[in-house]
């Protein structure tokens, strides 16, 4: 793989040339099968921030959120990267990177990846004047857009009117994928904005509202199960590593915490009135029909004890997921919701409620914070969310830690 | 054995025999080496072993003869439809292999390069 950057005022335009053992198959590295649909996407930071030079270990790390799926033996960079970056990327992915040749860099200020849902929101509760960069979608110039449903413009004006430190980058890089549909090549790929702004903002770190079901419970399409050393989150994990090394180590203030405790942190934040995880929902609110708005209805109902409020019913399809038999990923949040939510037997999460059998005994654990995520925050941070998780939200006890670490052993192997 | 060894056995006998055995087995560090290869050969099949299934998937869904859209009251705006979506899955085939083609030049190109006399 050689990767190419190109920049005019504003704009950082990437092409990436494929060599002959590289691929136009290949898998994130949840392991969900990607198929590429073209090697080039841009990403475009607003008037005032851009930052002229950007530092090489900034640029590479941010194409191989792209690129890494394709790449089969070896990357070559167009300017050269410091040694840590280079003895990641091979450690991590097996692949020589190169060339070598250039100081590493470092940071002191967090910023937050802000997708405006309700973990990015809980993180902002705990670093309160932590500069948002928050990533929009935009069309690609050789990409007809037939996914205009996603409104990716809404989300990025309720960033904005957060009133908070916000920075909008704007890029196409969704569209390299064909397959399964436009979206992250690596979930990582979410953080191009805060890779090209670190120099301008001095970034040591930034933070993601991974939670807890994402970072060790291998929550959405991973494992399913107790993952301490999810490939994609953990602090000595590849990627981990990798942004490590280029001085902006990833940072997971709320992974030990899990979706209950996250929305309720969102819903009481003075952010609240702008929280959204609808991607349809236009400016007068989320759309209420699609999946995601069903699930996240279940969680609210169930942190704020009251019936289910929808208007969707089990035939639904956003609702077919949950007529199925369990694993289902994030399942530990629809068990809390399961066993709170009263009267859910006559919502669309009946079957999944008898499935499950949850009870509000059974999901106790939920309600606190798992310690070994604290100590996986870098030491720079480590205190503000010590305190903050020891104020407001409390530890897990022996018992309930061993909840997290015994998560989907009944279930076996896959 | 390491003990039964050191009892029994003066300690150049020893070493001799050490040395002897270490010749003929793989060292640690080589071992390492040769983890480290095999779980890259892993994470290597794995991939394949994602990929192909992704194929699988693909080809599954594909397979079967498209379901008809929902009727629409305009002729004209199925037709639309029709031709949009056709349009956009064409071009992806051309974005994929325009890739492809610039792949295979680049390998010609380099080896053309290789093959060349020098001067």
């Amino acid at each position: 793989m050689r990767v190419k950057w190109t920049f005019d005022e504003g704009l950082a335009r990437l092409v990436f040339l494929l060599d002959p053992e590289d691929r136009t198959t290949g898998a994130c590295t949840d392991g969900e099968p990607l198929e590429l649909r073209t090697n080039t996407c841009h990403v475009r930071l607003p008037d005032g921030r851009w930052p002229g030079e950007i530092h090489p270990d900034l640029l590479a790390v941010a194409a191989w959120t792209v690129a890494a799926p394709w790449t089969g033996r070896r990357v070559v960079f167009d300017r050269p990267v410091s040694p840590g970056v280079a003895e990641a990327l091979h450690d991590g992915w097996g692949v020589d990177a190169g060339p070598v040749g250039e100081d590493p860099r470092t940071g002191t200020r967090l910023a937050i990846s802000y997708s405006g849902g309700a973990d990015s929101m809980a993180v902002a509760e705990i670093f309160p004047d932590a500069p948002f960069v928050h990533f929009q979608r935009v069309s690609h110039p050789r990409v007809p857009n037939r996914w205009t449903h996603y409104r990716s413009d809404v989300l990025a004006g309720l960033a904005r009117r957060t009133g908070r430190d916000v920075t909008v980058v704007q890029s196409d890089l969704e569209f390299l994928l064909s397959v399964p549909r436009p979206g992250f090549p690596e979930h990582h790929a979410v953080a191009a904005g805060a890779l090209l702004l670190a120099g301008e903002l001095d970034l040591g770190g930034v933070a993601f509202g991974y939670e807890l079901g994402s970072r060790w419970l291998g929550g959405d399409r991973y494992t399913h199960r107790y993952s301490p050393d999810n490939p994609m989150w953990a602090a000595g994990g590849l990627w981990g590593r990798l942004f490590a090394a280029a001085g902006i180590p990833l940072v997971l203030p709320v992974g030990g915490l899990s979706e209950p405790v996250t929305m309720r942190m969102a819903m009481a934040s003075e952010l609240a009135p702008l929280v959204r995880w609808c991607l349809k929902g236009d400016a007068q609110g989320p759309c209420g029909k699609c999946a995601k708005c069903l699930r996240k209805e279940l969680i609210l109902a169930a942190v704020e004890r009251r019936p289910l409020n929808t208007t969707i019913t089990a035939g639904m399809v956003a609702a077919r997921k949950w007529q199925e038999p369990p694993p289902y990923g994030g399942q530990e949040t629809i068990e809390y919701g399961c066993a709170h939510v009263p009267g859910i037997e006559t919502t669309p999460f009946a079957r999944a409620a008898e499935y499950l059998q949850a009870t509000v005994e059974s999901t106790r654990w939920l309600e606190r914070c798992y310690p070994p995520a604290i100590e996986e925050v870098p030491e720079r941070w480590r205190k503000q969310v010590d305190a903050y998780v020891g104020d407001t939200i409390g530890l897990m006890t022996g018992d309930e830690a061993r909840r997290v670490e015994t998560w989907g052993a009944a279930r076996g192997e896959p | 054995m390491r003990f039964v060894v050191r009892v029994l056995t003066p300690s150049r006998l020893r070493r001799a025999l050490w040395s002897r055995l270490d010749a003929r087995y793989v060292t640690k560090p080589d071992h390492r080496q040769d983890i480290k290869d095999t779980l890259w050969e892993i994470q290597m099949l794995r991939r394949e072993v994602v990929a192909l299934r992704g194929e699988i998937d693909r080809l599954r869904r594909t397979t079967p003869a498209q379901p008809a859209r929902p009727a629409p009251s305009d002729g004209r705006a199925a037709e639309a439809h029709r031709l949009a979506t056709e349009t956009a899955e064409a071009l992806d085939t051309l974005l994929q292999s325009e890739m492809r083609i610039w792949q295979a030049i680049d390998d010609l190109s380099a080896r053309v390069a290789a093959t060349r006399p020098v001067g």
